[in-house]
């Protein structure tokens, strides 16, 4: 069963911890996001094989894995939103652990791995004839 | 200090214009002859190639008629 808890004045503690409900997570999808957005850009460009792209996919990876950990931080701050305001007895936050992320992360770490080797070898035949 | 990273390895000096000259040859047909690319004969004629392979020296000899050492030179550590 599924219902809505409303708040009447709520505090700005209140309104800070019903924006870090959904922030944390918010703020991991919004960076691997960005970072997907220059990957592709330098795929375009014909050049994606590059340091930097292996320093972002590698950021990617490791923003993934601890988006569970964003998740429980959010649905954290909802609990505490819901004790603060007396409502524990009617209302119980739903703790939401997705694994998908941290299994997307791993493979995009293990192709950050690769994209790096990539790019060292790329640097050891650079100028071989 | 290090080499830039468009230019072979300091004190090694490669002779192949002169010996396209001696030879009558252009680099295109030595390029043919050998099975490297213009692009990447002209990098090891204008010293900008990092590293040669064994393969591409000994057939750059053959179609050449000359040793390495006519192909190669070293001109000491200019570090």
């Amino acid at each position: 069963m599924q219902g809505a808890v409303r708040i009447d004045e709520a505090d700005a503690i209140d309104h800070v911890l019903f924006a870090a409900g959904t922030l944390p997570a918010v703020i991991v999808g919004l960076l691997v996001l960005v970072l997907l957005r220059r990957v592709v850009r330098s795929v375009r460009a014909g050049d994606p094989f590059v340091p930097v792209n292996a320093r972002r996919l590698q950021i990617m990876g490791w923003a993934l894995v601890c988006w569970p950990l964003a998740a429980t931080l959010g649905s954290l701050a909802q609990l505490t939103l819901v004790d603060r305001n007396g409502a524990q007895d009617i209302a119980l936050p739903v703790f939401e652990l997705p694994f998908w992320p941290f299994g997307a992360g791993l493979v995009v770490l293990v192709l950050a791995r690769v994209f790096s080797t990539g790019t060292h070898l790329r640097d050891v035949v650079e100028g071989l004839v | 200090m290090t080499a830039p990273a468009d230019e072979g390895p300091p004190g090694i000096e490669v002779h192949l214009d002169r010996l396209l000259a001696a030879r009558g040859m252009t680099l295109t047909e030595l390029a043919e002859r050998v099975g490297v690319t213009v692009v990447n004969l002209s990098v090891l004629k204008n010293n900008r190639a990092r590293a040669v392979r064994f393969s591409t020296l000994a057939a750059l000899c053959r179609e050449l008629d000359c040793t390495p050492g006519d192909l190669l030179g070293y001109t000491g550590d200019n570090r």
